[in-house]
């Protein structure tokens, strides 16, 4: 058991001084590098560099160059383009809103206010005079019942339907009166003692 | 003739007897640095100049209700960047077939552009700048070729300046990458 214990101590130290003989060859030699470039790398790395150096725009400049171009003339002549096609908009569709508010800038404001006023009276006016009022008649049918009970028909002069029923009833009468005359001259029958016995 | 301030434009725009003279001077005064920024985006000049006409038509309508909240021209920025997005967006619609990139084939098409006539590496990083997403490709055009600042950016394209920085970033990242590797 010892012995075993003696070797392993013996391979640790083997490893310990392999590592640090490694450490110090390294620090010795600082050129020593595990990792390797291609045959003439550093040779070609400068023209690489340039290379791709070239080919990055230089912000400093690029931002300032225009690549893009327009027709000759075509600042010259765009306001009056474009102010044309603004008058044949506004030639196509009249505002009736526009056509007042720029009415009413010309007027001073007491003017404007009155005007208005005015436009707002008759405008409102037309409206109420106007108007349509629609009666629903069969909700406003009133039942029999209802009608008998109704204090409006209590409350009318006697006198007053007493005349409507005369005028109503008056030729009907007058033509039974003929009747009755006739009726009483055929059976000679007096009418004054008639009247008595009535 | 020197050149009218923004504020000057916008008073004379206001009164209605000056105001398309203000409006042709404002046109003169943006309209080189607006198309580039657009042409940069749509690449093809016939597109530019459909882009850049509606681009002032909506300035025109709309120039009424600038609240002066930002400077005049990061809101006309804002305009041509929106509008050359929806015509990008609007040109990707066309393609029946989705795989089709349009980007590739306008990096494709600036070989024989004779609207282009920037040399090889111009062409190159122009074909880089198209592979880029069109967000930060627009973030590099305006930083890059535009010179705009981060802050100006930021408000024209409602970001933070810091998505800016880290977009901005990423696209040079891509550019080195692709140029170096081609």
């Amino acid at each position: 058991m010892k012995k075993n214990q003696n070797h392993s101590a013996e391979e640790l130290k083997r490893i310990d001084d392999l590592l640090s003989g490694m450490k110090n060859e390294m620090q010795d030699d600082k050129t020593q590098n595990p990792f390797h470039t291609p045959d003439g790398y550093f040779d070609s790395l400068n023209a690489e560099v340039m290379k791709k150096l070239a080919s990055i725009p230089d912000t400093e400049s690029v931002s300032e160059v225009n690549p893009f171009k327009v027709p000759a003339g075509y600042f010259d002549t765009l306001p009056t383009i474009i102010q044309q096609r603004i008058i044949d908009i506004d030639a196509r569709g009249f505002s009736l809103s526009r056509w007042i508010t720029s009415a009413l800038s010309r007027l001073s404001p007491g003017y404007t206010v009155a005007l208005a006023s005015v436009i707002i009276v008759a405008v409102m006016s037309t409206f109420y005079l106007t108007r349509t009022i629609t009666v629903d008649y069969a909700a406003q049918q009133i039942p029999e019942s209802e009608k008998l009970e109704s204090v409006y028909l209590q409350q009318l002069d006697e006198y007053v339907l007493a005349q409507v029923y005369i005028e109503e009833t008056s030729t009907v009468t007058e033509s039974q009166d003929d009747g009755f005359e006739s009726y009483l001259i055929d059976n000679d029958i007096d009418l004054n003692s008639l009247s008595e016995q009535l | 003739m020197s050149e009218h301030t923004d504020q000057e434009l916008l008073e004379k725009f206001r009164r209605e007897e000056s105001r398309s003279y203000a409006f042709n001077l404002l046109m003169r005064k943006y309209q080189q640095r607006l198309y580039w920024h657009v042409r940069r985006i749509v690449i093809d000049h016939d597109d530019a100049n459909d882009v850049i006409q509606n681009v002032f038509i909506k300035v025109w309508k709309s120039l009424d209700k600038f609240r002066e909240d930002s400077q005049l021209y990061t809101w006309l920025y804002r305009i041509a960047t929106n509008e050359s997005i929806t015509f990008i967006n609007n040109k990707k619609k066309r393609f029946f077939v989705p795989l089709v990139d349009v980007e590739y084939e306008l990096a494709s098409n600036l070989d024989g552009d004779p609207n282009f006539t920037g040399d090889k590496i111009m062409l190159k990083l122009q074909q880089a700048v198209l592979k880029l997403p069109t967000q930060q490709r627009i973030i590099f055009n305006m930083k890059y070729f535009d010179g705009l600042k981060y802050e100006e950016i930021a408000v024209i394209l409602k970001l933070t300046t810091g998505a800016l920085k880290a977009s901005y970033h990423h696209a040079v990242k891509k550019l080195e990458k692709y140029l170096t590797g081609h």
